[in-house]
């Protein structure tokens, strides 16, 4: 008799494992087949499309016009925008870190879409209602809300804004607002405004890799729609590493100003 | 390259690498169209964040040592390349590869390292497979 209530005890257990299992299962789905991100992504070389050039090394976006031709030539910007542009101070030929007014050197945010320009891995993990995205590049976590809410009203505007996602068949549209207007598009300084609208088609094409179309809308700060593309591949025995960007002070500053180039007129 | 080792630092060849990982802070304080290799000592690995910082002294021909510090990538991409903290322990003969630094202090970015004796180090490239 024992033994039968032993055997059944262990059965429900069993069936309450396994069936808590299928609910957890189900939450991972929330689309059609294939809708299914989870897992460690590493962005491919040239990080946009195809493979990386001298002219594109892999840590800067390739812009396409709303057709989805290559721009040439410098970012179609309004008089606010290369305003801002003339501010920024990024790093180049003669202008090091520790002379650059770019925020990601002080441990910023990197807001969208420049969170997907840095070359570590990022952990989609999905949850009922809402889809997360782990950046190992300083620690930034970024919940996209799938759960039919809509965005947030009168917020103060965010490092990484605020993410509504919806289902298309396999393809997660992600619409980001109210980011601040401080982040850059890249290392090149590329300034917008807190008008700013990203919109991001994510597709896993094959079990490999991820797409990732951008759209991006700022007619405070451009003259016309910009939009990229970034591409991951799948590292099914990777985890995300820790990297806290406040150690960079500490283990760096003084590296930074021995190898600094003097400036003439600081 | 034999006379790099023996005098401790030589112009291999004129090169542009890019080295994009080092681009987390900016790579304007590095000459990339010089690529020098330099024979030295591991005094420390500073295998920390945002970049690994590799001290070794280098011997002159009148045995005066100066320090050097040479930089490469983040240590969680070195990690997933083979790399660890003790890959370079202090006492290590090591040569270095690298571009040095403009303005003239003893300071290069790495690319390479190898041991003096030939044994090569885990590479220090990104992943072969990034561009799948």
């Amino acid at each position: 008799m024992r033994k039968r209530i032993a055997f059944a005890l262990i059965c429900s257990l069993a069936w309450l494992l396994s069936s808590s299992g299928v609910l957890h299962a189900q939450a991972a789905k929330p689309g059609a087949p294939g809708a299914d991100f989870t897992g460690v992504w590493y962005p491919s070389s040239g990080a946009t499309l195809g493979a990386a050039t001298p002219e594109n090394p892999g840590q800067q976006f390739v812009w396409l016009d709303e057709q989805g031709n290559r721009l040439k030539g410098p970012l179609p910007l309004t008089p606010w925008g290369l305003e801002r542009t003339k501010a920024n101070r990024p790093t180049g030929p003669t202008v090091t870190a520790v002379d650059s007014n770019d925020p990601d050197f002080q441990c910023f945010p990197s807001g969208v879409p420049r969170i997907y320009l840095f070359l570590y891995p990022m952990e989609i993990i999905h949850t009922p209602g809402r889809v997360l995205q782990v950046f190992e590049y300083g620690h930034n976590i970024r919940q996209i809300f799938t759960d039919g809410r809509g965005h947030a009203k009168d917020e103060e505007p965010t490092w990484m804004g605020d993410s509504i996602g919806h289902w298309e068949g396999d393809t997660l549209v992600v619409e980001t607002t109210n980011q601040n207007d401080k982040t850059w598009f890249g290392y090149g300084g590329q300034p917008h405004s807190e008008a700013l609208k990203v919109t991001e088609r994510i597709r896993r094409p094959d079990h490999d890799t991820l797409t990732i179309d951008i759209r991006l809308e700022d007619p405070i700060a451009y003259t016309m729609t910009l939009r990229t593309q970034k591409r991951y591949v799948l590292k099914p025995d990777w985890n995300i590493k820790e990297f806290v960007c406040e150690d960079n002070s500490i283990n760096f500053l003084d590296y930074e100003k021995k190898v600094a180039i003097p400036q003439k007129n600081p | 390259m034999g006379n790099c080792f023996r005098g401790g630092l030589c112009v291999a060849a004129l090169l542009i690498v890019s080295m994009p990982a080092l681009a987390h802070h900016g790579a304007a304080e590095y000459d990339n169209t010089k690529t020098v290799s330099v024979k030295g000592t591991v005094t420390a690995l500073r295998y920390t964040n945002p970049h690994v910082l590799i001290v070794f002294n280098v011997k002159n021909d009148k045995g005066e040592l100066t320090e050097w510090t040479a930089e490469s990538q983040s240590p969680n991409l070195l990690s997933r390349r083979g790399w660890s903290r003790s890959t370079l322990k202090p006492g290590d003969e090591i040569v270095v590869t690298g571009h040095p630094v403009k303005n003239g202090v003893p300071a290069m970015s790495a690319s390479k390292v190898v041991f003096a004796d030939g044994r090569d180090t885990p590479n220090m490239g990104l992943p072969a497979d990034s561009s799948k």
